[in-house]
């Protein structure tokens, strides 16, 4: 871990990238008590999706809402559904992975046979169809971001895992007697971390990806709430007579896609020199 | 009367450029090698033998830096064009390497791997290399030599690999063919059929090898003239049967020590050779094996070294 | 190979299996059911829904039955539009989408992997720099993002192309396929370009080069095919992803394809509609995998038998 962090600091990119991810969460934070608008607002004395000015520092949308307001108020749900989608697929995909890994044999085989069997649907599709029947809830957006985004970190943990069993210190803890339990939770997924923070960090942006995908369909987050990539759905509705409402968000939800990407391949080159690409 | 050597190799230094700086891995090493004659190179692992085997193929690769003078047949070839060194490669300068199942394509039958070689330098129609690709199989004796074309690298034994790489470095008719450790991934058996049939190839075909290998046995069934090189310098040339029985310097008598023979009275401890070669990066003293060498004097490690009467050594034996 | 095939062709079945169970298991899940829903349905249609899902049928009664109308082809009448079925107006949009999708695929395979041998051949050389870049950002941009910018960009300022609409006209494709192809453009350059470095380390590329062979054939013959194993098992994922992005591209383009009936009918809350895409671009994106392991045993001899 720590040599993973050395690595880290000296790639001039992921300091960059982990900077900017820091400022862009404080921004959206803190960034909407700076200003005087709330995010669904609307200020009748202006004009309906105006240029940006010192009023509104992003202009308006078409409503005449507040764009800088609103789209870091959509920051915030936008990272939200990423952490949380994010820690919902890391908690399945260790289970289950660590599991499979430590039992091995048959068992191992049967549950990796479903991974393939599940990696061959159709998520997005299925989660759709999902919003469809139970209704748009945020609630069930995260849930069912994080529960399919769970496959490839169980492939990754249980790889791993298979590897660490075969190292002294967990054949120490066997021959010492500890049960099945203590080896996983004790010795496996401790020595785990570091494959896990860099998977992790690569599935956050897939995660708020798909939540801008689902939002910007109109089947992801609903009104009044917003998110990057429902403001990118209205954005793009009237982008002929008011561009900066798509550029904005836009701009916000592909520089912190990127800043993520390069943090995660900064992270995984740190942690395997062999898989650099 | 003399003639000019087939091969001459002069004050070839190679270094490569890497992320920690510059490494010279061959510093200014001399051979010359007769048309039809034999040569070995010994030594360590990382002393430098393949780099020398490389430069002469012209392979290092991106990051290497060569100076001296590779003379094949009078041309230098360290300043010859890219073309023309692709057009001798293959065609009169042949290699062999070590790992017989990691240096055939696993993806390609063995008969395209070996006919390309005579559609390239030959302009070979595609059945004429096929036909002259069974006929070179069957020279080295693999059986059942058309079946082979069509089959893929993984489906042969370890020694037939051999063979078929073997194959594909004589099918264009070279003569000069460079063994880097031909026989080292092989099972002792396989290896001493293999030896054979490279001198069989010698013999038969007039071909000029220059055989690497870490193990001084193999040299003497194939070579009649031997080159130690210890960390990118040659220590010690001479006469094959000499150097095995009246070995000179300190560390060619150590690596004979350090071998085991079947004279080798049971139970004796072989006498391995303590330490480690040195960091190439780092500043060696005047004789590099000094720090390891059991016969060091006091002057070994400051004053310089002439390569002088065979051998690169203040005190020979 | 014929019992290799047989072997993979019944791995597809569980896959297809649990497809149609879930959406089953889904659709009877729903708070209240799908067809006592709070919006009054024709009654035309109604009468069809029950007599299809067999409501008054014990539960494993229903399940297969509705295997088996399925199995038939048969995916139910449309919620929204009652006087046709959802097979009906899936077969009207998939030539569209068909189009679109294969025509991403193809130009996102070439230039990735194009873009990706460039990239490896010249590492740390601007080349390499400016395809790496152009690969993150690719990553970063989602599709329907970059859409409406490439609308805003050449049909809004210059109009150079039509912002949308299909008549059947090539450059009414030609954006969308665009924007469509750049994220999988991205991912098979850096995959392209791993595998070309990985490869070209490798023993058998230096025997190649030793054998006086020129570059150009030590690309083409001897490091092509193995670059192209990761990128055919990625042809499966990159399937996947086309067809999702496929729905909104086709919605931002005002393409008449599947997707977006597919989004009409997933805001319009029409069942029938959803479930019938969701089960046959699931189909598809299963038997595409089974084609590309196919392909991928084929080009890798060490698999073969
Ligand atoms: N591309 C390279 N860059 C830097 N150093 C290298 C490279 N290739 C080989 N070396 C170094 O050169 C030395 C000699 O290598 P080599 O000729 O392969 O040794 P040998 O064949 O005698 O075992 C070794 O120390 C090795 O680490
Ligand atoms: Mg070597």
């Amino acid at each position: 871990m720590n040599r993973v962090l050395d690595a880290l600091r000296r790639n001039r990119w992921a300091m960059f990238s982990a900077g900017l991810l820091l400022a862009m969460t404080l921004l959206c934070i803190a960034g909407p008590w700076l200003s005087a608008w709330d995010f669904d607002t609307i200020d009748f004395d202006g004009s309906w999706s105006a240029p940006p000015s010192a009023q509104h520092w992003f202009g308006t949308d078409s409503l005449g809402r507040d764009l800088y307001v609103r789209t870091l108020c959509g920051g915030r749900i936008s990272l939200a559904v990423g952490l949380v989608g994010t820690l919902v697929s890391l908690l399945i995909g260790v289970a289950y992975g660590a599991v499979a890994g430590y039992i091995g044999g048959r068992a191992d085989t049967l549950m990796m046979r479903a991974v393939d069997i599940l990696y061959a649907l159709p998520f997005l599709f299925l989660v759709i169809l999902l919003m469809v029947l139970f209704g748009r809830h945020l609630l069930l957006v995260f849930v069912a971001i994080g529960a399919i985004n769970w496959l490839d970190m169980a492939r990754i943990v249980r790889g791993e895992t298979l590897a660490l069993k075969q190292r002294d210190f967990v054949a120490a803890a066997i021959v010492a007697g500890a049960g099945p339990r203590a080896i996983i939770t004790q010795h496996i997924v401790p020595n785990l971390l570091g494959v896990v923070v860099v998977y992790a960090t690569l599935t956050v942006p897939q995660v708020i990806l798909m939540e801008a995908f689902l939002s910007f369909l109109g089947l992801g987050v609903q009104a009044p709430a917003t998110s990057w990539g429902a403001l990118v759905s209205e954005g793009a509705r009237d982008m002929e007579v008011a561009p900066a409402a798509l550029i904005f968000p836009a701009t916000f939800l592909a520089v912190t896609l990127l800043a993520l990407n390069l943090l995660g391949d900064a992270l995984r080159d740190a942690l395997d020199p062999r898989r650099r690409a | 009367m003399t003639t000019a050597p087939l091969l001459s190799v002069e004050q070839l230094c190679v270094a490569h450029r890497t992320p920690r700086g510059d490494v010279e891995v061959v510093s200014g090493i001399n051979l010359q090698l007769e048309a039809g004659g034999t040569l070995a190179i010994v030594g360590e692992s990382g002393s430098g033998k393949s780099q020398t085997a490389l430069a002469i193929m012209g392979l290092n690769g991106p990051s290497a830096c060569l100076t001296g003078r590779v003379l094949f047949d009078g041309e230098n070839l360290l300043t010859a064009s890219p073309a023309r060194r692709r057009a001798l490669r293959g065609a009169r300068i042949a290699m062999v390497f070590q790992d017989p199942m990691a240096s055939l394509n696993p993806y390609l039958r063995i008969g395209l791997q070996l006919a390309e070689v005579l559609e390239t330098h030959r302009g070979a129609s595609r059945s004429a290399a096929w036909a002259e690709a069974a006929r070179t199989l069957d020279s080295v004796r693999v059986s059942a030599a058309r079946e082979r074309l069509n089959q893929y690298p993984h489906e042969l034994s370890g020694g037939m690999r051999q063979r078929v790489m073997i194959a594909m470095a004589i099918i264009a008719g070279p003569q000069l063919l460079i063994a880097d450790e031909p026989t080292t991934a092989l099972d002792p058996t396989v290896q001493a059929q293999i030896l054979a049939l490279l001198d069989e190839l010698r013999r038969d075909r007039g071909l000029a090898i220059l055989l690497i290998t870490h193990d001084l046995g193999v040299v003497s069934r194939l070579c009649e003239q031997t080159l130690v090189m210890y960390a990118g310098k040659l220590v010690e040339s001479a006469p094959t049967q000499q150097l095995l029985s009246r070995p000179r310097h300190p560390y060619t008598a150590a690596l004979l020590r350090a071998r085991p023979s079947m004279q080798h009275p049971p139970g004796l401890r072989l006498d391995a050779l303590p330490g480690q070669p040195p960091d190439l990066r780092q500043t060696m003293p005047a004789c590099r094996f000094a720090p390891r060498c059991r016969y060091a004097q006091p002057d070994c490690a400051d004053v310089p070294l002439q390569f002088e009467r065979g051998v690169l050594c203040r005190h020979p034996l | 190979m014929s019992a290799r095939l047989l072997r993979r062709l019944l791995e597809l079945l569980p896959t297809l299996l649990l497809l149609v169970t879930l959406t089953f298991a889904m659709l009877h899940a729903a708070p209240g059911g799908p067809f006592d829903s709070e919006r009054a349905l024709p009654e035309a249609t109604r009468v069809q829904l029950e007599a299809r899902y067999h409501l008054d049928q014990p539960l494993w009664r229903q399940y297969l039955i509705y295997l088996g109308d399925l199995a038939h082809g048969d995916l139910g009448p449309s919620y929204q539009y009652p006087d046709r079925s959802v097979a009906e107006l899936i077969g009207a949009g998939l030539p569209v989408s068909a189009l679109l999708g294969s025509l991403a695929m193809s130009l996102a395979l070439i230039v990735g992997m194009a873009l990706g041998i460039i990239a490896a051949m010249k590492p740390h050389r601007w080349q390499d720099r400016a395809v790496m870049v152009l690969a993150v950002g690719g990553l970063s941009i989602p599709n329907f993002v970059l859409a409406p910018l490439l609308i805003l960009l050449m049909a809004v300022s210059l109009h150079a192309l039509p912002a949308g609409g299909w008549s059947g006209r090539p450059q009414e494709l030609l954006l969308p396929v665009l924007a469509l192809a750049l994220p999988q453009i991205a991912t098979i350059a850096r995959l392209t370009r791993a595998a070309m470095l990985e490869v070209m380390q490798t023993p058998w590329i230096r025997t190649a080069r030793a054998k006086g062979l020129s570059e150009r054939h030590v690309v083409l013959r001897h490091a092509l095919r193995p670059v192209l194993l990761p990128v055919i098992s990625y042809l499966g994922p990159a399937a996947a992803g086309t067809l999702t992005g496929s729905v909104v591209i086709e919605q931002i383009f005002g393409l008449p394809g599947v997707g977006r009936y597919f989004v009409l009918g997933a805001l319009n809350r029409d069942y029938g509609l959803v479930l019938g895409v969701v089960l046959i671009y699931g189909t598809l994106i299963v038997l595409f995998n089974f084609a590309v392991d196919l392909l991928y045993a084929r080009l890798d001899p060490r698999q073969r038998e």
